[in-house]
C-alpha cells in the first residue's frame, strides 16, 4: 500500500477507535436519560426497548407529586454559589499573596493545604458536626456552606496561585509605579489578567459544589436538604422506581454539562497552569 | 554601578505585610476550621468514647491504636484503598493517554470528541454512583437487559462478586475522571511544536522514538498533576462505595474512608473513628510531603530539558 494510502487508513481507523470510546464513555449518561423518559412498564421489562413513545410522567412526578424536589433543588443551587463566592473570594486574596511571599516563609501553609486535600471529609466530620450542633446550626444551608468552603478552599487556592504565578511580577510593580495602591494593582491589573484562572476554579467549585453529598448527608435533616441526598433516599423508599431517580439524576446533571461545555477553555486552561512552563 | 539584577533571580516580593493582610481572612478561616477538627479529632481519638454512652467517655492513651493495628478490618480497609487508588489512576492514565494521543492526531474532529468527553466529567459523583447502579443492575440495567437481548442469560452481578466489587467500583471513578486526563494530556500535546516532530521524521525516528523521546519528557510536568489530582481523589472517595456497595459485599469494597464512616456515624465509636482519622491524616501529609517534593524538583527541571 502507498504510504499515502496507509496515512489515510490510519487516521480513519484513529477516528473509529476514538469515537468509539468516546461514544462507549457517554452510553451510560444516554442510557439514564433514556430511562427517564420510559414508562414504568418498559424499565421493568426483560429486554431492552428500543422504541418507544417518551413520557414525561417521571418528571412530572418529581415536581408535583408527593414529594416535591423543587425544594432540594433550590437549596443545590443557593448552596452551590454562596460556595463557589465564599471560594473564589478568600481564595483568590490568599492565592494572589501566597504567589508573591517569598517561598520559605508559605511553605508550612501550602504544605498543609495539599495534606487537607488528601484526607477524605470524613475525617474531620466528627468534631465539625460537634462544632455545628454546638452552634444550632443542624439542617441549615450556612452550615453546608461553610463546611463546604472548607473542602474547597485549598483545591480552589491552588488552582489559582499556580495561574498567578504565570503573571510576571513586573505587571505589579507597573500598576503600582502608575499609581495604584497593593489592593488596587490586584483589583484592576492582576483579575483581568487571571481571569481563565478565577473562572476555571470557580466552574470546578461550581460543579464539585453541586454534586456536594458528605457534608449535606450529616448536617442536614429535611429544611436544608439537597437535592443529591433527596435522590439517595429515592433509592430506598421507592426500590424499584429507576424512572424517577433516572429523572432526578438528570436534572442534577443539567447545570453541571451546561457549565462545563460553557466554560470548556477555562477549564483546561486554568487546570494547567501550573505545568505549562 | 547601577545595581545589576539578574533575569531569573528569585524576586524579594515588597510591602509584605500587607500581602499577609490579604491571605489572612482565608488563612483564619482555613485553619481554625482545619486545625481546631484536627486538634480535637485527636483529642477524641485517646479517648474510648460512643456518643450514644457519652458518660462512659474513658481516657486510654494509645488503646485505640492498639486496637486498630490489631484488627484486621482495618488492614483489609487499606488494602482496598490502596488497590482501589492503583487500580483507579492506572486505568485513567492507560486509556488517557491512549485516547489523548489519538484525539491530538485527529485535529479538530479530536477537539469535538473532547468536547463529548468534558460530560462525564462534571456529572456529580453522586449521579454517576446512581448511573452506574443502574448500569450494574441485573433486572433493569440496559447492559443486562442489551445481554438478554441478544441471548445471554448470565450477565455477571459485579458488585455483588467480592472479587470484583472493588474494580466495579473504581470503574465508576474511572468512567468519571478519565476526561479530566484526557482533556490536560491533550492540553500539553499541543503545545509540542511542531518542529520537533518534523526533525524526527527527517532522522527518521520511529513512531516509539518519537513517544519516548519526544512526547514523554514533555507530557512529564502534566502526567504529574494528573497523577497527583487522581490519587488523592481515588485516595479518599467515598460517595461511589456509599451509593453501590456500603462497602460490601462482606468488607470488600470497605476503603479507609468508608471505614471511618461507619465507625464514626454508623456505631458512633468516636473514639475509634477518630484514631483512625489520625492515622489517615498521617499517611495524608506523609504522602503530600513527598508530593511537594516531587513537583517541586520537576519545577526546576522544566518541560523543555
Amino acid at each position: 500500500m502507498k504510504p499515502r494510502q496507509k496515512a489515510i487508513l490510519l487516521d480513519r481507523l484513529i477516528f473509529l477507535g476514538c469515537s468509539l470510546v468516546v461514544l462507549m464513555f457517554l452510553f451510560p449518561v444516554l442510557c439514564l436519560v433514556n430511562i427517564s423518559i420510559k414508562p414504568t412498564e418498559l424499565i421493568t421489562a426483560p429486554t431492552f426497548k428500543i422504541f418507544f413513545t417518551p413520557t414525561g410522567q417521571h418528571y412530572n412526578y418529581l415536581f408535583v407529586g408527593p414529594q416535591p424536589i423543587s425544594l432540594f433543588l433550590f437549596n443545590t443551587m443557593i448552596i452551590s454559589l454562596q460556595v463557589t463566592i465564599v471560594s473564589l473570594f478568600f481564595g483568590s486574596l490568599a492565592a494572589w499573596a501566597f504567589s508573591r511571599i517569598a517561598h520559605r516563609r508559605t511553605q508550612g501553609l501550602m504544605y498543609w493545604m495539599v495534606t487537607t486535600r488528601l484526607v477524605p471529609p470524613v475525617a474531620f466530620a466528627i468534631p465539625l458536626y460537634l462544632v455545628i450542633q454546638m452552634l444550632n446550626m443542624i439542617d441549615t444551608r450556612a452550615a453546608v456552606v461553610l463546611t463546604h468552603s472548607i473542602y474547597c478552599l485549598p483545591f480552589v487556592i491552588w488552582i489559582i496561585k499556580n495561574y498567578f504565578d504565570e503573571i510576571p511580577l513586573e505587571l505589579d510593580e507597573a500598576a503600582q509605579i502608575d499609581g495604584c495602591s497593593v489592593i488596587g494593582s490586584l483589583l484592576r491589573v492582576i483579575y483581568p489578567v487571571a481571569k481563565p484562572g478565577l473562572v476555571a476554579a470557580g466552574v470546578l467549585t461550581m460543579s464539585i459544589s453541586i454534586g456536594e453529598f458528605f457534608f449535606a448527608l450529616i448536617l442536614t435533616g429535611t429544611a436544608a436538604k439537597t437535592l443529591p441526598i433527596g435522590l439517595i433516599s429515592f433509592l430506598s423508599t421507592h426500590m424499584l422506581d429507576w424512572g424517577k431517580m433516572a429523572a432526578g439524576s438528570v436534572i442534577l446533571m443539567i447545570p453541571g454539562i451546561i457549565i462545563g461545555l460553557c466554560a470548556q477553555k477555562y477549564l483546561v486552561s486554568g487546570l494547567t497552569a501550573g505545568a505549562v512552563k | 554601578m547601577a545595581k545589576e539584577r539578574k533575569v531569573n533571580a528569585p524576586r524579594k516580593p515588597w510591602r509584605t505585610k500587607k500581602y499577609w493582610l490579604l491571605i489572612m481572612p482565608a488563612v483564619i478561616i482555613l485553619l481554625s476550621l482545619t486545625v481546631y477538627p484536627s486538634l480535637y479529632t485527636i483529642y477524641a481519638s485517646l479517648h474510648d468514647w460512643n456518643l450514644t454512652m457519652a458518660e462512659s467517655r474513658r481516657f486510654i492513651w494509645l488503646g485505640n491504636f492498639i486496637k486498630i493495628v490489631s484488627n484486621s478490618l482495618f488492614w483489609t480497609a487499606m488494602k482496598n484503598t490502596v488497590l482501589f487508588t492503583v487500580y483507579s489512576v492506572a486505568a485513567q492514565l492507560l486509556i488517557g493517554i491512549t485516547l489523548a494521543l489519538g484525539l491530538n492526531k485527529l485535529g479538530r474532529r479530536g477537539a469535538i470528541l473532547a468536547t463529548l468527553l468534558v460530560i462525564p466529567m462534571m456529572i456529580p459523583e453522586v449521579v454517576a454512583a446512581i448511573t452506574w447502579q443502574l448500569m450494574y443492575n441485573p433486572s433493569y440495567g440496559p447492559p443486562s437487559q442489551i445481554a438478554r437481548l441478544l441471548g445471554i442469560y448470565n450477565f455477571p452481578v459485579i458488585l455483588a462478586d467480592a472479587r470484583i466489587a472493588l474494580v466495579g467500583v473504581a470503574a465508576v471513578d474511572v468512567w468519571r475522571n478519565t476526561s479530566f486526563v484526557v482533556l490536560v494530556l491533550l492540553a500539553g500535546l499541543r503545545a509540542i511544536p511542531a518542529y520537533y516532530y518534523e526533525s524526527a521524521a527527517i532522522e527518521g525516528a520511529s513512531a516509539w522514538q518519537v513517544f519516548r523521546c519526544i512526547i514523554f519528557p514533555f507530557l512529564r510536568p502534566f502526567l504529574i498533576t494528573v497523577i497527583l489530582f487522581r490519587g488523592a481523589d481515588a485516595f479518599k472517595a467515598f460517595d461511589a462505595i456509599y451509593v453501590l456497595t456500603r462497602g460490601g459485599p462482606g468488607n470488600a469494597t470497605e476503603t479507609l474512608a468508608y471505614h471511618i464512616f461507619r465507625q464514626g456515624f454508623g456505631f458512633f465509636e468516636i473514639g475509634y473513628a477518630s484514631s483512625l482519622s489520625v492515622i489517615m491524616l498521617f499517611v495524608a501529609s506523609w504522602l503530600s510531603n513527598g508530593i511537594l517534593k516531587v513537583s517541586t524538583r520537576f519545577d526546576q527541571s522544566g518541560s523543555g530539558s
